[in-house]
């Protein structure tokens, strides 16, 4: 009964290492899919080397355009 | 006996506990890292908020009391809501951009951190470290543009019915534009650290 006790939490702890080790590699190698539409510096930064990573997550930063739509919606009311 | 199978029942329960955890302590540290840099600048932009608080609220009541000489309400509550979406779009973008000087000056981090390591391991880095001061003065500087924005009250006279429609469009434009700055100065941020990447790329052995 004891023994059984023990290789269950030996097998718990097994496959609690494996979780961690997949959860650690799906946060650090989290896919990019490359844009066709990259410009030649953004490929450039994510050429294959030792920095990939890197250039992937510098072009996956998202600088949105102020959208102020709602405010010339508002002007044409004027 | 039953003592000892509770020690290891324990002890295999923190092990196990402790694993599962190990890559969101990792993602935690990574995010306290940038947090620790950013945390003064939002400090300073909610104290800037507050600052011009009181400002704001008068430019609103003397807006109010302007706008009591348009005859049509529409109009009276157009200029209104355009008050109120200046206001609510800043808000939104410096926040946005904020986050985003923060993304940026992660991946600067690290790649500062990859330049330590390739130097350590001697990996050549070609002139990679050149631009790392340079990409350090950008991100600086667009967190300033960024700060500096959360302060900005813009001037919504609701002056002569007649020019209202020009003095609406001239605030909006002078808005959008400085908006505009500011995304402009984090895409130059961004390739000023894009550039550490392609100078370290050069240097490697085809």
């Amino acid at each position: 009964m004891k023994k059984t006790l023990l290789y269950t939490l030996v097998a718990i702890t097994v496959l609690s290492v494996i979780a961690a080790l997949i959860i650690t590699q799906i946060v650090n190698k989290k896919e990019i899919v490359p844009s066709p539409s990259l410009t030649e510096e953004q490929q450039s930064i994510e050429a294959e080397g030792p920095l990939q990573q890197e250039g992937r997550d510098l072009n996956a930063i998202e600088i949105d355009d102020a959208d102020v739509e709602e405010i010339d919606t508002e002007l044409e009311t004027l | 006996m039953r003592k000892r199978s509770s020690i290891i029942v324990a002890l295999a329960l923190v092990f196990s506990i402790g694993l599962s955890i190990l890559p969101m302590a990792s993602a935690q540290q990574q995010a306290a890292m940038e947090t620790e840099a950013q945390r003064s600048v939002r400090q300073e932009i909610q104290q800037r908020r507050i600052n011009i608080a009181p400002a704001m609220e008068e430019r609103q009541e003397r807006m109010a009391e302007q706008l009591r000489a348009i005859p049509n309400e529409a109009r009276r509550e157009a200029v209104t809501r355009i008050s109120a979406s200046i206001t609510a779009i800043n808000n939104r973008m410096v926040d946005h951009y904020l986050e985003v000087v923060g993304q940026i000056e992660g991946v600067f981090l690290r790649l500062v951190q990859r330049l330590d390591q390739a130097d350590s391991a001697g990996t050549p880095t070609g002139s990679a470290r050149d631009f790392v001061i340079p990409a350090r003065d950008a991100i600086t500087a667009a967190r300033s543009s960024v700060t500096a924005q959360s302060g900005v009250l813009y001037n919504l006279e609701a002056g002569d019915d007649g020019v209202l429609r020009i003095e609406m469009q001239n605030t909006r434009n002078a808005f959008k534009a400085d908006l505009d700055k500011i995304r402009d100065s984090l895409k130059s941020a961004r390739s000023a650290v894009a550039q550490i990447i392609i100078e370290f790329n050069k240097a490697q052995p085809k």
